[in-house]
């Protein structure tokens, strides 16, 4: 690994157009100095170094062994190859059932003895199925294990459940286009009228925090000093008597992706509450494909709120406020087709100064989630918070938000 | 009519029949509100890349031209690629169907070795202790949903008595040290072929608990159906002169009568056979074995229109296979019955 191969992979990514080769899109071009050291010239200013560290598209592969694949390399990566330059590398891989990765003993940070030389992943759909394996210790790792099954699991000695905020949030994008939800107290009305609280206690078991906004909590540019609506139906009852709609009296609808239980049970919770304000919220249940079809419709003609879960593809604020609440003249992922000038003013300078000036660039992304609150241009449900479960004897496990469920073997040891 | 024109006859109108699903199942894809664009460039596409998955796939053009490019690749033996996972549907199909075929044949023979033998002991000794053991079973066996069962066995098989692994086609020593050689994709037949043991008796170890669970409609259902044809076949004045030339009790039930009795019997079973390709859904799950039934519903749940066709065409090829099959044996073991 060297500059040449960092050089190479991502003008390959960046060439290719495809999934998330669009963070690179700041990128003009990339100089290579020595043999460890490369230049990035942009377009415009952007946080190269929040981007070089996505999850997503930002990889490092050896230029000879995609070279040697010829016109064939994509397929042969998805056939289960490698040519990474990770402590890792893959022995098999069975379609749909298993991964067994093997340690590459070259790797240029060295290997201590203790860790593993080997990680198998087993597919195991059915989560009473994973939770017997950790039990009985013919698994080490696992997560999406019940929520109500977490705090029995923990209790065991050998085993231990780890819970930490993710850079996931469930949002409502409210439709600002079409009436009653163009006027914004209406909105404000209705972001009042969900129980958060009770909620995230009841049916998320607690794992889940109110969100402050769409910048999700542990992030930069989160600040709990934004204001946050709760639930108070009497605060709903007046927002609604100032905005023409004393008792209500009108439908929504809300899409959102079948089968997601967690969207449905929102769905038929706020239902309930919008029910007492003589609200009648229509609970739609679609593919995504079909939600998001509609979702890019005409806005007047489409759903009147759109839910819907967000994480970024680099850690970065700007992922949350530009996709979702950005002017957009061909809908994309605005599907709330909220716009605002001066919002937009704020966030992209932030996204500018955020390689360069990281603290303004906080100060502008807050100041920016400030109108979006007040203008209520979603209802910000809830930060999801992950747990994973391990054996009790694995050591050495961090659950990074920025790679979620990304397990870092060459850390762990038992 | 000879038996050669016959066959030929049935395979034509299968392939009308092959034809109209096909039809049906492209047009019920373009219907439903979806979008292939959208899942083949995957989560947050630009509009570029939406538009460019667009032309790749063929969706620009007008519906009877796609429909046609369709069944010309068809025809061509090219099942089309997953639009989810890129990947040509042929191979998937080549990893996923052996895993559930083995898996219901497995099922199937012992619906055949516990079901059968059941019933017809149970309809020669009607009232006796085993016939009413046999058809509260039965009952049972046809009533019991087949994930909770599942979940029952892993319990008491698995953490319990740690006597059966919970999960899987082969346990993870063998996947690294004993590596089964794929050649026909049963891994059985493979481990047995390459004469790699410690193989074999895992993946038998790992095959009953599912087998097991998928097989209990079927067993309870063979059971029944033996045990009333048995009970009736009894009756008939051949068993009777046999019975009274001193013919051995086993041989008057097992050749004799059986040899009547076993024709539904088989029905249901080839039916059911046909049936657990894609039923086999939850015990797929519930054992995390890789088959079919887990690759459509994954296709399902996601719109992979491609996935969910081909697996329709394979699917309705094999019930016309089945079914021709079992008129022909039928006509080989009733000499009542006649292939027109």
């Amino acid at each position: 690994m060297n500059a040449q191969a960092v050089k190479y992979s991502i003008e390959r990514t960046m060439n290719m157009g495809m999934g998330a080769s669009y963070i690179w899109d700041p990128v003009e071009e990339i100089i290579v100095i020595d043999d460890y050291t490369v230049r990035f010239r942009l377009k415009y200013p952007a946080p190269l170094d929040l981007i070089a560290a996505s999850g997503y598209g930002a990889w490092i592969f050896s230029p000879a062994c995609v070279e040697a694949q010829g016109e064939r390399a994509s397929e042969w990566f998805n056939e289960g190859h490698d040519c990474g330059s990770g402590p890792y590398t893959i022995e098999s891989y069975e379609r749909g059932r298993r991964l067994v990765i093997t340690r590459f003993d070259d790797y240029w940070g060295g290997w201590k003895p203790g860790q593993f030389h080997k990680a198998v992943f087993e597919i195991v759909e059915d989560p009473t199925v994973r939770q017997q394996m950790i039990e009985a210790g013919t698994a080490d790792v696992t997560y999406d294990i019940p929520r109500e099954n977490l705090a029995t699991l923990d209790a065991r000695p050998d085993v231990v459940v780890y819970t930490q905020p993710s850079f996931q949030n469930l949002l409502g994008l409210l439709n600002v286009r079409k009436p009653p939800l163009d006027n914004k107290l209406v909105r404000q009305a209705i972001s009042y009228a969900f129980p958060y609280e009770q909620f995230i206690n009841t049916v998320l078991s607690g794992y889940a925090v109110q969100s402050y906004g769409p910048v999700p909590i542990g992030m930069w540019g989160h600040s709990n000093r934004l204001f946050q609506y709760t639930y108070n139906l009497d605060k709903a009852r007046e927002l609604l008597a100032q905005a023409g709609y004393p008792n209500g009296g009108f439908k929504l609808v809300m899409t959102h992706v079948a089968g997601d239980m967690d969207e449905r049970k929102v769905g038929e919770v706020w239902k309930a509450e919008l029910a007492k304000l003589g609200i009648e919220l229509e609970v739609q249940g679609m593919s995504w494909e079909a939600q998001w079809d509609l979702g890019k419709s005409d806005p007047m003609q489409a759903q009147d709120i759109f839910v819907m879960y967000w994480w970024p593809d680099y850690v970065s604020p700007y992922s949350f406020l530009y996709s979702m609440f950005h002017c957009e003249e061909e809908i994309l992922f605005n599907l709330g087709y909220y716009c605002n000038p001066e919002y937009d003013r704020l966030i992209d300078l932030g996204n500018e100064l955020s390689g360069s000036n990281r603290a303004e660039a906080e100060r502008l992304f807050v100041e920016a989630q400030k109108i979006l609150i007040e203008d209520a241009a979603a209802v910000f449900f809830y930060d999801i918070v992950n747990s994973h479960v391990l054996r009790a004897d694995i050591r050495g496990y961090v659950d990074n938000p920025s790679y979620p469920h990304v397990v870092f073997f060459y850390e762990l040891s038992r | 009519m000879k038996i050669w024109e016959y066959i030929l006859r049935r395979l034509m109108l299968a392939l009308l029949v092959l034809f109209g699903v096909s039809l049906v199942t492209f047009i019920i894809a373009r219907v439903v509100p979806s979008d292939p664009a959208a899942l083949w460039v995957g989560p947050r596409p630009t509009l570029e890349q939406l538009a460019a998955a667009r032309a790749k796939l063929g969706l620009d053009q007008p519906l009877p031209v796609q429909y046609l490019r369709y069944l010309g690749s068809l025809l061509r033996g090219d099942l089309g690629v997953s639009i989810k996972t890129h990947q040509p549907i042929i191979q998937d199909l080549r990893a996923y169907l052996p895993a559930t075929l083995e898996l219901v044949l497995v099922g199937m023979a012992m619906a055949v070795f516990i079901g059968i033998p059941l019933g017809v002991l149970s309809g020669a000794r009607r009232n006796s202790l085993l016939d009413h053991f046999s058809r509260l079973l039965a009952v049972a066996a046809v009533s019991i949903p087949t994930f909770w069962l599942g979940l029952l066995l892993q319990i008491l098989f698995f953490r319990e008595l740690r006597w059966l692994p919970i999960s899987g086609r082969v346990s993870i020593e063998t996947t690294l040290y004993q590596p089964i050689r794929t050649l026909t994709g049963f891994y059985l037949v493979d481990s047995l072929i390459t004469r790699n043991w410690p193989a074999f008796s895992d993946a038998l170890l790992h095959i009953i608990l599912p087998a097991f669970t998928l097989a209990t409609y079927a067993i309870g259902l063979s059971i029944r159906m033996t045990r009333s044809t048995i009970v009736e076949v009894l009756e008939e004045k051949y068993i009777v002169a046999a019975r009274a030339a001193g013919l051995p009790e086993r041989t008057v039930l097992f050749r004799l009568a059986l040899k009547n009795a076993i024709v539904p019997t088989l029905t249901v079973l080839a039916l059911s056979f046909v049936y657990s390709l894609t039923g086999a859904i939850l015990v797929e799950v519930i054992f995390s074995w890789p088959g079919l039934g887990s690759y459509v519903t994954a296709a399902v749940l996601s719109a992979d229109f491609p996935v969910i066709m081909a697996v329709t065409l394979i699917v309705t090829a094999f019930y016309v296979v089945i079914n021709l099959l079992l008129d022909l044996v039928q006509a080989a073991l009733d000499p009542r019955v006649v292939l027109r």
